[in-house]
């Protein structure tokens, strides 16, 4: 069972506009043109957060849909203290992890042996690729090794945060990271994205 | 393990990547919403209805221990201390007691010990009324066993703590005041066969003991009835309300007055009342109030001559290009009050209840209805738009006054006239000032004791 401490992002947005402000207040007061712009404004980008930790199209768009309803029900209790899209996000991921424990999507890999990087990687590299590309060989990751990748790796949480919130230690938290991450590399080096050996090791 | 540039790129690809949702998403979330609210609500109210019964429940069986125990005999345990001499030694199920112990209402005695007859369980010996007082009777061959299947029902009764031999003893000199004996009428075993004398018993309807200074315990009146708990409609057939329509978005001009007028208002749910005075109790209640403007009878079209269709029978508001009709608020109301009730005759008896309302706007409702180029109709439903324009919680003030039928000892039927005024307007004033909204009907209630 996940802990009830949410996780928090780490990642800064602008603080929230007059516009956003305005918005969010018809948000509050039920105003269904308001809700629909809302929903139009951050759906994309959510579907895609919700992508990341989902095992398909379906369950994401499940994620999404429960996400959004946590939002609509919650926005009330927006304190204006972070962006919104902070706020949003961080519903999202704490819906997606629901979701993927409720319905038993988490499996852990208990291997604990450290796994070497061997595979040097240069920087803007990923950037040559498309951006689907990518979160499809995310995608083809195994359930524990994604969520551990896209917390740590993409949401920036610190291992011990993400492992007081997925309930497991911390060093399992890295060595999934490690794995994930030379997992992914391989992933990608199947499609055609080329890593140089890592001379440092 | 600090992230490094693989993370890095990885977070800004991530964080640009985006997905098309479908056109129709937001309207299905909505619904989801929608049901997943309505849910809650259920289940909001069948917790406060099952903590309700729950409640009543636990109050009614306070009330019956109240009534057994006032019903109830006293015990051996409990008798005066001159009718109920408590004898050391064993107690009559420890020694072997078989014998059934009777006695005459003039001199004990235990001379026809009558071993091979059926035992009279638990016997206590009481001390016997007076002629005054009316309960008591001595049984006849007559209305001996009438009488047996009338008497109340004597609860469990601790076994008569005197040894045989002490009371043989005690027997011997013969008790001048008489005495009786109360036998345990739910025995079945107790006939008319099994009854050695039968005019050497009394059997008494009640038993006011006496306490240790000789004075006479009080016992309470048995108590009435005090919990009512049932369900209650209201039909308000008369009523000022008028649509101002809070579909109009904000940003634009109102291009119409209060033109629409309410079509009926009906109101249902439940209630539970405490019987303060044999007159007056309180009431608190909980429901649904729905106010519905110009509900569509016949929808048809027919082609004008000249320009184009005409709506005929509809009666719609025409705001921005929208038809609007058929719009409809639905409140969850607490109506909180006081009843007076004035028996008349026999079951019929005057009521009038009066009191507070309160409501909260749970949901609004409208159809845009539009017309295709052959001519027929299609409806949008459109939900809590314009709720901004709308008072959230509004109080009224409410009297029902009637006339109370009762169909059994516990249930009965309320029927009246019902008047409700509005304290607050269902609008904002900052929008539309429409004033005091009243609404006249008729009402029924039904109701059970507890």
């Amino acid at each position: 069972m996940y802990k009830s401490s949410k996780l928090s992002l780490i990642i800064k947005h602008k603080p929230t506009s007059a516009d956003e402000r305005e918005l969010i207040e018809r948000c509050i007061k039920e105003d269904r043109k308001a809700q629909h712009v809302l929903f139009t404004k951050y759906s994309s980008r959510m579907l895609g957060v919700c992508y990341r930790y989902a095992n398909n199209m379906q369950e994401a768009e499940d994620m999404l849909q429960e996400g959004f309803v946590k939002v609509f029900d919650n926005i009330g209790k927006f304190r204006f203290e972070s962006g919104l899209t902070t706020w949003i996000t961080r519903i999202m991921i704490n819906t997606a992890l629901n979701f993927l424990q409720k319905h038993n999507k988490i499996s852990w890999n208990n291997e604990l042996e450290p796994v070497e990087n061997t595979l040097k990687y240069s920087s803007d590299q990923l950037h040559a690729y498309d951006t689907r590309l990518v979160m499809e060989c995310i995608q083809q990751l195994p359930p524990g090794y994604k969520m551990v990748l896209n917390l740590y790796a993409i949401e920036g949480f610190s291992h011990k945060e993400i492992a007081g919130q997925l309930n497991i230690k911390e060093a399992t938290s890295r060595s999934q990271y490690a794995k994930a991450k030379m997992h992914l590399m391989q992933v990608l080096i199947n499609k055609g994205i080329e890593f140089k050996p890592n001379e440092a090791r | 393990m600090k992230p490094d540039d693989f993370d890095k790129d990885l977070r800004d690809l991530a964080g640009s990547f985006t997905l098309p949702v479908q056109n129709d998403f937001f309207a299905q979330m909505m619904l989801a919403r929608r049901k997943k609210r309505r849910r809650a609500i259920m289940f909001y109210l069948c917790g406060l209805a099952a903590a309700l019964i729950v409640l009543l429940t636990f109050m009614y069986s306070e009330g019956t221990d109240q009534d057994a125990e006032l019903k109830q005999p006293l015990a051996s345990t409990e008798m005066p201390q001159q009718n109920n001499r408590v004898l050391p030694g064993k107690k009559p199920h420890e020694a072997g007691l078989k014998e059934t112990i009777y006695s005459s209402n003039t001199t004990a005695t235990t001379d026809k010990p009558e071993t091979s007859k059926p035992a009279i369980r638990n016997p206590a010996i009481l001390k016997p009324e007076t002629k005054d007082q009316p309960g008591a009777e001595k049984i006849t061959a007559g209305n001996r066993l009438n009488r047996l299947n009338t008497l109340p029902v004597i609860k469990e009764q601790t076994p008569l703590e005197i040894p045989l031999t002490d009371m043989r003893a005690q027997q011997a000199e013969p008790v001048k005041e008489p005495f009786a004996v109360v036998v345990q009428t739910t025995d079945t075993s107790f006939t008319q066969d099994t009854m050695p004398d039968p005019g050497l018993a009394f059997i008494v309807d009640s038993v006011t003991p006496a306490s240790g200074n000789g004075e006479q315990p009080k016992i309470k009146a048995e108590s009435t009835r005090r919990i009512e708990a049932g369900v209650y409609a209201h039909y308000f057939a008369i009523t000022n309300a008028v649509n101002a329509s809070s579909l109009i978005p904000l940003n634009k001009p109102d291009s119409f007055g209060l033109n629409e007028k309410a079509n009926y208002a009906f109101s249902a749910g439940v209630k539970g009342s405490y019987q303060l005075s044999a007159k007056w109790k309180i009431i608190l209640g909980i429901g649904i109030n729905k106010l519905q403007f110009d509900k569509i009878r016949i929808a048809q079209t027919k082609v004008d001559s000249l320009t184009a269709y005409e709506i005929t029978n509809v009666k719609a508001l025409r705001a921005f290009n929208q038809n609007i009709t058929e719009q409809s608020f639905t409140w969850l109301e607490i109506p909180l009050g006081v009843g007076y009730t004035l028996p008349l005759s026999g079951k019929i008896s005057f009521c009038t209840e009066a009191g507070l309302v309160y409501q909260t706007l749970l949901q609004n409702k409208a159809y845009e209805f539009t017309t295709s180029s052959d001519g027929e109709l299609s409806y949008k439903e459109m939900n809590n738009i314009g709720q901004e324009r709308l008072t959230k919680n509004t109080l009224a003030f409410y009297l029902q006054p009637g006339i109370s039928t009762a169909i059994t000892k516990r249930m009965s039927l309320f029927t009246g006239l019902s008047y409700r005024n509005q304290f607050t307007s269902y609008y904002k004033k900052e929008y539309f000032p429409t004033g005091s909204v009243y609404f006249i009907g008729a009402t029924a209630h039904f109701t059970y004791k507890f």
